[in-house]
């Protein structure tokens, strides 16, 4: 598929090429938006991280070798855990599984690249400019030390200082990255898959990221939402997390481990994926696909069912407790399915016993051990004696380094050629599973008994009576066998680096279509995009009559075209049948300038230079504005592009065919998601308060928000009316219900916005305070942020009000999805912040 | 094998994409429901000690989770009922027509449909531990 | 074939290995009984005797499934008969069978196994209600209804469940004593209500188990289960109005050295005029098992160093470092040691 097939005139292929390029040097650096080299700086960035923070645990098992040791002191020991923790989790483990992810998914499912590209570019350096903040904190000595989990009041500014500031703003600027990341995988997975690519013919790790995908968009938006109200009442003194002003110490941890136990999943649903696609190449086939499916879903849903399991000892009522206890037992359910699969997959196959292989079978005893202590932590009273001991420290390493670590290390060594365009060591790669496997179970395999026998979680050293030094010993002998596993890895990929790239397309004998390409993997992936005739695309070796002559048409008119443009084929979320030819940005500053504007608004309440703030927020917001304004030049370039028209299909699509149609689900799900967790906080502290509003405080008033809302309601209304009058062509309808919106939502704004400077108290007063200053406040950005839609709707018609075919249609559909949900989450925030006072 | 792309047209005419919608998400959306309401219930009411008062010798709280725990056992099986439904409705199609994905997706939503209301249903045995008491 | 040796190894070593730490674990954990100091597997109450027994069943239950699933995966990869074989059963009803059905039931049957363990923890009835705070880093303990008050040790009577009242005085601390219950977090924001019983008399080890900052390491206490008769002895002794002015020289002037350094701005004394509460009370300090909340054993030496340095001892504990003559720290070391 590499060389230019007959007909084809080499200079239509060069300029093909040269399309997809990215530039070189520092404006390729800032500007890239292909997927490839992006991917591949989340991936040697997070792996950095990775390295980085396994020298910190090597440091802690020194540390914790003997007892009552003064190697490293308290402070830098919690430090170095507190940091171990938070970059493994979130600088490492989810960033790292996105990048392979972006990387993969593309050739994996037939794309050419992602559906947003210039997204993938943001996500990358937001996420860069987090981690760096997050790691600049060793730079200033005053690395976080309140633990990744970062419990309240600990972590307030009572008994923390700025090192908490740098753990909360580079965690927040990386869940930003993350959630990108994240809708990016979803929309990408759902929308650009191959011709023929049905549902039922996508790979399993596509399959998985498209679970954890979503996933990400519920569980990091809760942290994000978290992360803000903890640096509100670090920053400006609020009150949610101050129990002696009304706040909760126990909402901190709700709403993390809401995040937090799904968090898991999302690591481990994409290793889980990898170890299907190991297993599926090497025994040649995949039994039960349909029950890993489901085992994905019951995953994706049921891991939201648990995270009070990390809270049993917290005094909630039993009964609320074991619902979470029976949740956690289901959910290994789904690990059983899988491991039942992969182990039937398997069953007298006789595959060849590679690199990859050898670690998915090492992941397999590792993993099944882990899950079986899972489900003992998950038992309410055995977890009472376990929990917050180096039994679950033994517990969660055996699930995360052998659950995700290890499917990692297998993907690696498994598509390496696709990365780098070299095949790994089959020797070192031996040395280094076997180091690590081994190394791996005497490090951890003490702690269950450990636990047992006493030792809690985080302590700095321990005292000799309690007759565990024979114990850590061995440990930490184990964790030094365990690095130099990941150094031969080192070793292997830095020697691979110095032979020439001459890897095989397809040195396993892989199904997937990843394996017909290049490798490593062409800038612009398929020069002619494939179609898929079954579940093993590359298994099938007949039925050519198979293919939907839509399917043959575009792939013949997508051959090396359309050249002076990106392009990638748009298919049907169910059926994968062509839609569309869907139009890909080029390389762009954009992104890179709105990660920097967050960047600066970080760093601005970092350092408490709050003028940093609004500069910050400016530069984000004029990039953003300038990303998604629609560029003149390429809506004409496209209208006049003769490639939809040899392929059949149109450039523009509306509704749910749109990758902008799901790219805006994704948003409202984010925005949503944000207010859920602002309504969950309200009515968690309004469970525990004797009186409400707190302190005798009066009750909210009614009459005038009352008149505000009806007239968001009733900007809504307008609204409704000028689509109505878009579709109809009436000029009138539409300009007068399009104004109409606008003035009565800039109505609203004023009101809503005075009325909160009436009241006699501050945000500062109590939690409940604090809860009506947050939630008022957020409605407000969402209704300015909505005007600014409106205003663009409004500005563009001005152009293009006769476009009815395409981008206007498209652009009045996601206006009125997003002023709909402006105006039902201004409701709902009514009916929380105003009426329930009187009801309960 | 016949054409790709008819078979797919011929199996959306058969079943439309929010009964298949249903028939895949029906139940974990009814296990979602049940979640957050058994949890909700339970927490609000045993915090700050309400629906203690006793039925039959069992709190209202125990009853309101039992009736939740019916309602959404009831919602995992109509919508697995629905998800045979789909599957009996692609059947009659020709053969080939069962390798679609709206035929992947139905029987997927059969096993779903089970699988989650088996859960919700194991998620209920709690209730009987605690029909006096928190 | 070089595959299939790689496995056979892979095996040997993988099994090997296992049977050596199943035999390991269950021999160290129930052999070296009475060495363990603050071991959940050497229950000394009832509450503790459920959960280890919890724990065995599910070790052993648990135990033979991941053996059952090793040799599983074992026989796939090394079964060689037939061209084209299937698992038994078939693929999808392997996974039905083995990923569905097994864990279903074995689950199903943990739930229950938990559910009336859980039933057996209830909080009991008692006559005998503790409070304790917990502070970064040590414990403060009250006995309401017997107005004493005192830090870092809980004298129970054995064999009568004992209600503890805990909370926090500043962030999330954890109540955990493995020998006599599981744990229960203490925090600032409410009180929550617990319980210990010790079967036997005899002292029994606790640490905090959430991480509550620098110190975390060392915020230990101990639980001292007495006898019915010797505990009623130890209340009465503690009621008895304390520090009587102190009968020789070197005391009086301990207790002066005391108030010239200022201890009692954090420390009380019943029966003096020191009444701080940052600190542990000291009433009853030179009967105490441990100084700095377990960091070291109560002898005139280590006394005498912490006065001294409790900075270097315990870094980022709140009591200061005070510059005490040699002959003043003898003294208040003397005065200090009386106070039983």
């Amino acid at each position: 598929m590499t060389s230019p097939p007959g007909g084809h005139d080499s200079q239509k292929v060069s300029q093909f090429e040269r399309t997809w390029s990215s530039p070189s040097g520092i404006a390729g650096l800032l500007s890239a938006v292909n997927y490839q080299p992006l991917a591949k700086r989340y991936m040697v960035i997070s792996f950095a991280f990775m390295i980085l923070s396994g020298i910190m645990a090597l440091l802690i098992r020194v540390q914790l070798a003997v007892s009552e040791n003064d190697f490293l002191g308290p402070e830098v020991y919690n430090q170095l855990f507190t940091m171990h923790g938070s970059v493994m989790l979130y600088v490492f483990a989810v960033p790292f599984l996105e990048g392979l992810s972006l990387y993969l998914i593309p050739p994996m499912i037939g794309s050419r690249d992602v559906a947003f590209p210039r997204l993938t570019a943001f996500s990358f350096w937001t996420y860069f400019f987090g981690s760096l903040v997050f790691i600049s904190s060793f730079a200033f000595g005053t690395a976080p030390d309140a633990g990744w989990f970062a419990y309240t009041p600990l972590s307030t500014a009572r008994y923390s200082g700025i090192s908490l500031d740098f753990w909360v703003l580079g965690l927040g600027l990386i869940e930003i990255g993350g959630i990108a990341a994240g809708a990016e995988i979803v929309v990408t997975v759902l929308k650009l898959r191959a011709p023929g690519m049905a549902l039922d013919r996508m790979p399993i790790f596509a399959w998985a990221v498209l679970a954890a995908g979503i996933m990400i968009l519920f569980a990091f938006t809760t942290l994000l939402t978290a992360t803000l109200l903890l640096e509100l009442d670090r920053s400006i003194n609020t009150r949610f997390f101050d129990a002696e002003r009304g706040g909760s110490s126990l909402l901190w941890q709700h709403l993390f481990w809401f995040f937090g136990h799904p968090e898991v999943y999302i690591i481990f649903l994409p290793a889980a994926g990898i170890v299907s696609m190991v297993v599926g190449t090497f025994a040649r086939r995949i039994v039960a696909y349909r029950l890993i499916v489901v085992a994905i879903v019951l995953m994706a849903f049921v891991s939201f069912g648990l995270w009070v399991h990390h809270m049993y000892t917290t005094g909630l009522p039993e009964l609320s407790m074991y619902f979470f206890a029976a949740a956690s037992l289901m959910v290994s359910i789904a690990s059983g399915m899988q491991v039942f699969a992969w182990i039937g997959s398997l069953w007298g196959r006789r595959p060849q016993l590679t690199t990859p292989l050898l670690y998915v079978l090492g992941f397999l005893f590792i993993f099944v051990l882990g899950g079986m202590t899972g489900v003992m932590v998950a038992l309410v009273p055995f977890d009472l004696q376990v929990h917050d001991t180096y039994f679950v420290v033994a517990h969660f390493h055996y699930v995360l380094i052998g659950g995700a670590v290890f499917p990692i290390m297998a993907g690696l060594y498994y598509w390496m050629p696709k990365f780098t365009g070299r095949m790994l060591s089959r020797r070192l790669g031996t040395w280094s599973f076997w180091l690590s496997f081994i190394g791996f179970n005497l490090t951890f395999f003490p702690m269950h008994v450990m636990g047992f026998f006493g030792l809690p979680r985080r302590v700095y050293t321990y005292p000799k009576e309690l007759g565990l030094d024979e114990y850590n010993l061995i440990s930490t002998a184990g964790a030094f066998i365990l690095a130099g596993g990941f150094g031969a890895f080192a070793i292997d990929f830095l020697l691979s680096l110095r032979r020439p790239a001459d890897a095989p397309n397809d040195p396993w004998g892989g199904d997937t279509l990843e394996w017909s390409i290049g490798s490593p993997t062409p800038s612009y992936t398929f020069d002619t995009p494939p179609i898929v005739r079954g579940r093993h695309p590359l298994w099938i070796t007949d039925a050519k009559a198979a293919d939907g002559e839509a399917s043959v048409r575009a792939q013949a008119a997508l051959t090396f075209a359309p050249s002076n443009w990106r392009a990638t084929l748009s298919t049907d979320v169910l059926t994968g049948e062509p839609q569309a030819i869907q139009f890909l940005p080029g390389p762009s500053y954009l992104p890179f300038i709105a990660a920097v504007g967050l960047l600066v608004a970080s760093i601005g309440i970092l350092l408490k230079a709050y003028l940093l703030l609004p500069v910050g927020v400016v530069i984000t917001a004029g990039a953003l504005l300038r990303w998604l304004w629609p560029s003149e030049k390429v809506i004409r370039m496209l209208r006049e592009s003769p490639v939809p028209g040899e392929a059949g299909l149109p450039v523009f699509l509306t509704g749910y065919r749109s990758t902008g149609w799901w790219g805006l689900l994704c948003l409202i799900t984010v925005l949503g998601t944000f207010f859920a967790a602002l309504f969950y906080a309200y009515f968690y502290i309004r469970l525990f308060s004797e009186q409400w509003p707190q302190d005798g405080l009066p009750r909210p008033d009614l009459l005038w928000p009352g008149f505000a809302i009806l007239l968001l309601i009733a900007s809504g209304g307008a609204f409704w009316a000028s689509s109505k009058g878009h579709r109809d062509a009436h000029r009138g309808l539409f300009y007068g219900g399009l104004i109409g919106a606008v003035l009565l939502a800039v109505l609203f704004l004023g009101l809503h916005g005075f009325g909160l400077t009436q009241p006699t108290f501050g945000p500062q007063t109590n939690a409940y305070a604090s809860l009506y200053y947050v939630i008022g406040g957020s409605l407000g950005l969402l209704v300015a942020t909505g005007l600014v839609v409106l205003a663009a709707a409004l500005v563009r018609s001005r152009r293009d009000f006769e476009d009815r075919g395409g981008f206007m249609t498209l652009q009045m559909q996601l206006t009125s999805y997003f002023w709909n949900f402006v105006v039902i989450t201004g409701v709902v925030t009514f009916a929380v912040v105003n009426l329930s006072p009187y009801v309960i | 094998m016949r054409n790709h792309e008819i078979l797919e047209a011929k199996a959306a005419g058969a079943v439309g994409r929010l009964a298949l919608g249903v028939a895949l998400l029906g139940a974990p959306l009814a296990w979602t429901i049940h979640f957050l309401l058994s949890w909700g219930i339970a927490e609000w009411s045993g915090l700050s000690g309400t629906l203690t008062n006793t039925i039959l010798g069992v709190t209202s709280r125990a009853w309101l989770l039992i009736g939740v725990s019916i309602v959404a056992v009831a919602i995992g099986l109509a919508s697995t009922f629905i998800a045979h439904w789909c599957v009996r409705r692609l059947k009659p199609l020709e053969a080939d027509a069962t390798g679609t994905a709206a035929w992947f997706v139905a029987r997927t939503g059969v096993v779903n449909g089970y699988l989650f209301t088996f859960v919700v249903a194991v998620e209920s045995l709690p209730i009987f531990y605690y029909l006096r008491d928190a | 074939m070089a595959w299939l040796s790689a496995i056979g190894a892979c095996d040997c070593v993988g099994r090997r290995r296992t049977l050596v730490w199943l035999c390991a674990l269950v021999v160290s954990i129930s052999g070296c009984q009475g060495e363990r100091i603050q071991s959940a597997l050497h229950p000394a109450s009832p509450a503790s005797g459920a959960i280890a027994w919890l724990w065995w069943l599910i070790f052993g239950v648990t135990s033979a499934v991941f053996v059952f699933v090793m040799i599983l995966a074992l026989v796939a990869m090394l079964r060689r008969r037939g061209p084209d074989p299937d698992p038994p059963l078939g693929g999808t009803l392997f996974v039905v069978a083995g990923g569905i059905v097994m864990p279903s039931i074995i689950l199903v049957g943990f739930l229950v196994a938990s559910l009336n363990t859980s039933k057996t923890l209830q909080q009991p009835e008692s006559d005998l209600t503790i409070e304790v705070v917990g502070h970064q880093y040590w414990w403060e303990v009250r006995y309401p209804d017997q107005a004493i008050v005192t830090a870092n040790e809980l004298h129970i009577p054995a064999g009568r469940p004992v209600r503890l009242e805990l909370r926090s005085a500043d962030v999330i601390h954890n109540f955990w004593v493995p020998q006599l219950h599981g744990k229960k977090d203490m925090l600032p924001e409410r009180t929550n209500e617990f319980w210990i019983t010790a079967d036997q008399p005899g002292v029994y080890r606790g640490q905090c188990a959430e991480y509550c900052g620098l110190q975390h390491a060392w915020m230990a206490f101990y639980v001292v289960a007495l006898s019915p008769d010797e505990f009623d002895e130890w209340v009465a002794e503690r009621r008895k109005p304390t520090a009587e002015p102190p009968a020789d020289s070197v005391l009086a002037q301990g207790r002066d050295v005391f108030f010239q350094h200022k201890c009692h701005t954090c420390h009380a004394i019943r029966g003096t005029a020191a009444e701080g509460v940052i600190g542990p009370d000291l009433t009853h300090l030179g009967s105490r098992l441990s100084i700095g909340a377990g960091v070291l054993p109560n002898t005139p030496g280590d006394l005498a160093g912490w006065i001294v340095n409790p900075q270097a001892i315990k870094p980022g504990n709140r009591m200061p470092r005070i510059y005490v003559e040699p002959n003043d720290l003898h003294a208040l070391r003397a005065y200090l040691e009386t106070l039983k």
